[in-house]
């Protein structure tokens, strides 16, 4: 098998300042191969924003400061230079975003946006960088393409945009392209578009998609691997087949349960009891022990570690396929 | 007193467009007729812009309508503002967004005890009263002297619906309760709605984009398309074996959490184009989903469907609906 394209090791992100700073991820290890679609799944303050946005070291600053290693195409991104950082940024690594209306200039045509950012990052003319955002805004699946391109995003529907955005994110031919709740805003009759697209997009260029997403039935259609993540850390990480099958972490298992949505005997929802922890609200006890049915006193004591089983990873002392 | 708790006639909502004279306006709501039956849970779906939320507004007279709506027997579209304050304690709303339906600046307990001094409980018993309501919502007495911003969303929408009920309501309309909340909170919160109609006989309208979901919890469900109400009926019969060519493009929309049947939902999405609504400015003479729809004829093209009934139960504007046998 090849070298992944991105390989992550113990990526710890720190967020935040003075009393307020908090370890947002903590230790967190996976890769991605070209052609692959990885999910990573959690809720709000799981960190799993927080880990897409450090692969480009987007949340990076005063207020965040990463540990660890990102390797990406042989780059050691965590000690790029601020110039090689910009040019990692679109040509290597690009991002699509839950909200096309907030991510996009409202100011510019969207045949524009797309130009400049390939004039920007490639240093191609401005004619032949607007005849490519055409042909770019044909492959997305964006109808009359050369008129649409004079338009504003105001000008489009919600769907229109969102494949105005994922245009932008291929302009400079990125080897990785990461979304982040990329249906979230959408209809659901359009977020199947939108979600085929992306597929087809990833199968046709041999890229690597990174899908973070809170909605199982959109990691179950799109999927290849999936990253459970909770309290800042990769809780279980398995084929996407194999973690619907059999989730082995009681997260997942209660997390597939409860999107099955149906009453039980009496006449109630699934549920998972207490809330999500906040973000860096961890210690060194399994995070999900107050919510866990099968937590004994070794998780309120001590952190489970991932470790390898099978074709997955874990962090559980109790995981559902122990009887 | 029997029959519907609330009848609504002809009830239709136009969106002014510009301003100044002979401005004209856009149909938010088609003329609409409906009824919602005592203790039911009706939930009303659709997506961006089919009119949900419209209709939700217009049936609490939150917005101008035209139309009539009986509310246990009396109309309140030409109540004077004296009369429907009376009213309005009977029916209440919870709103989506609990992050911007509570007041920040005042603490739970000034929200509930102004709620509480409008239905005229003295002030002595207004704190025991709020009290008992955050309990019943699965909140402790001490969130009374707490703001907002102290709460998580899960939390919130329980203080939004304390306050809803603070009045005593028969009906409450909840839009998109929980849409705003994280996947493992909204359970609770559609649980806690669940067990809170049944202790209190409420009737409800709950407002939601997923259709999954209230396939599992109404009583009935009224399906929306462009403002209009494109079929009603049991919840059971709507998901099982759905009349109308939209219901049925919404229950195949939403991959479910299995590898196999979410791959064949985007297999079918990928051979749908990219489709829009029809334009509220121009809209279409007859079907306003017969450009998306498999079935349509040249006669939905000329002629809007009425609601008829379908004989599997409920009612559905279509010419060619499914499931007929």
């Amino acid at each position: 098998m090849s070298a992944p394209l991105l390989s992550v090791r113990g990526l710890t992100a720190e967020l935040g300042s003075g009393a307020q700073r908090v370890t947002a991820l903590r230790a967190v290890d996976f890769d991605v191969r070209r052609g692959e679609i990885t999910a990573i799944v959690g809720e709000s303050g799981s960190g799993k924003s927080t880990a897409a946005m450090a692969l480009a070291r987007l949340n990076e600053g005063p207020q965040g400061a990463f540990s660890g290693e990102v390797r990406f195409d042989g780059m050691d991104v965590l000690s790029l230079n601020s110039r090689a950082l910009r040019s990692l940024r679109g040509q290597g690594i690009a991002m699509v975003f839950q909200d096309a209306a907030a991510a996009l200039n409202p100011c510019e045509t969207i045949g524009d946006q797309i130009a400049e950012a390939m004039v920007v990052h490639k240093a191609r003319d401005w004619r032949a960088a607007r005849a490519h955002a055409i042909e770019l805004l044909g492959e997305v699946g964006m109808p009359e393409p050369a008129r649409r391109a004079g338009l504003y995003p105001h000008e489009m529907s919600g769907g229109q945009r969102q494949r105005a955005m994922i245009a932008l994110g291929l302009a400079c031919d990125p080897a990785l392209l990461i979304a982040d709740e990329p249906t979230t805003a959408l209809d659901v009759t359009v977020q199947g578009q939108i979600l085929a697209l992306l597929k087809s997009i990833v199968a046709r260029r041999d890229m690597g998609l990174i899908l973070i997403t809170h909605d199982l039935g959109v990691v179950a259609a799109l999927a290849d691997q999936v990253l459970v993540m909770y309290a800042g850390r990769i809780v279980e990480a398995a084929p996407v087949a194999e973690f619907f099958d059999a989730p082995h972490h009681p997260y997942s298992g209660d997390m597939i349960t409860a999107a099955s949505v149906a009453l039980d005997a009496g006449g109630r929802l699934a549920t998972i009891p207490g809330r999500p922890p906040h973000s860096g609200d961890v210690g060194e006890s399994c995070a999900y022990a107050p919510r866990c049915a099968r937590a004994s006193n070794q998780c309120r004591a001590a952190l489970p570690s991932l470790e390898p089983h099978g074709t997955r990873r874990r962090a559980c002392f109790h995981p559902l396929d122990d009887a | 007193m029997t029959g519907p708790l609330v009848q609504i006639e002809n009830l239709t909502v136009r969106y002014p467009l510009g301003g100044g004279l002979g401005a004209r306006g856009v149909l938010g709501l088609a003329p609409t007729n409906l009824e919602v039956q005592r203790g039911e849970l009706l939930a009303i779906v659709g997506e961006s812009g089919s009119g949900k939320t419209t209709l939700g507004r217009a049936m609490l007279r939150l917005i101008p309508a035209e139309g009539a709506i009986h509310f246990d027997g009396t109309e309140i579209i030409g109540l004077g503002r004296r009369e429907l304050a009376q009213m309005r304690s009977r029916m209440q709303m919870i709103f989506q967004d609990p992050y911007s339906s509570l007041n920040p600046q005042k603490t739970v307990g000034r929200t509930l005890s102004e709620v509480l001094a409008h239905v005229g409980i003295p002030r002595a018993e207004r704190r025991a009263r709020a009290e008992e309501l955050l309990s019943q919502v699965g909140l402790g007495a001490d969130a009374y002297p707490r703001l907002p911003r102290a709460f998580s969303g899960g939390q919130r929408q329980r203080i939004a619906i304390a306050r809803a009920l603070a009045t005593g309501p028969d009906l409450v309309v909840a839009d998109e309760p929980v849409s705003a909340l994280d996947v493992s909170v909204q359970a609770q919160v559609v649980n806690l709605l669940l067990d809170l109609k049944a202790e209190r006989g409420l009737t409800m309208v709950f407002i939601s984009h997923d259709l999954g979901l209230v396939s599992a919890i109404a009583d009935r469900i009224g399906v929306m398309y462009f403002g209009r109400l494109v079929e009603i009926g049991p919840a059971a019969r709507l998901s099982r074996s759905p009349a109308h060519p939209y219901t049925a493009l919404l229950n195949d929309s939403m991959p479910p959490p299995s590898v196999a049947a979410a791959r064949a939902t985007l297999e079918a999405a990928a051979q749908t184009g990219a489709v829009e609504l029809p334009s509220l400015m121009d809209p279409p003479r007859g079907c306003p989903f017969a450009p998306r729809c498999g079935h349509a004829s040249a006669s939905c093209r000329e002629t809007p469907p009425a609601l008829h009934p379908h004989p599997a139960g409920g009612l559905v504007a279509c010419h060619h609906p499914l499931n007929t046998d």
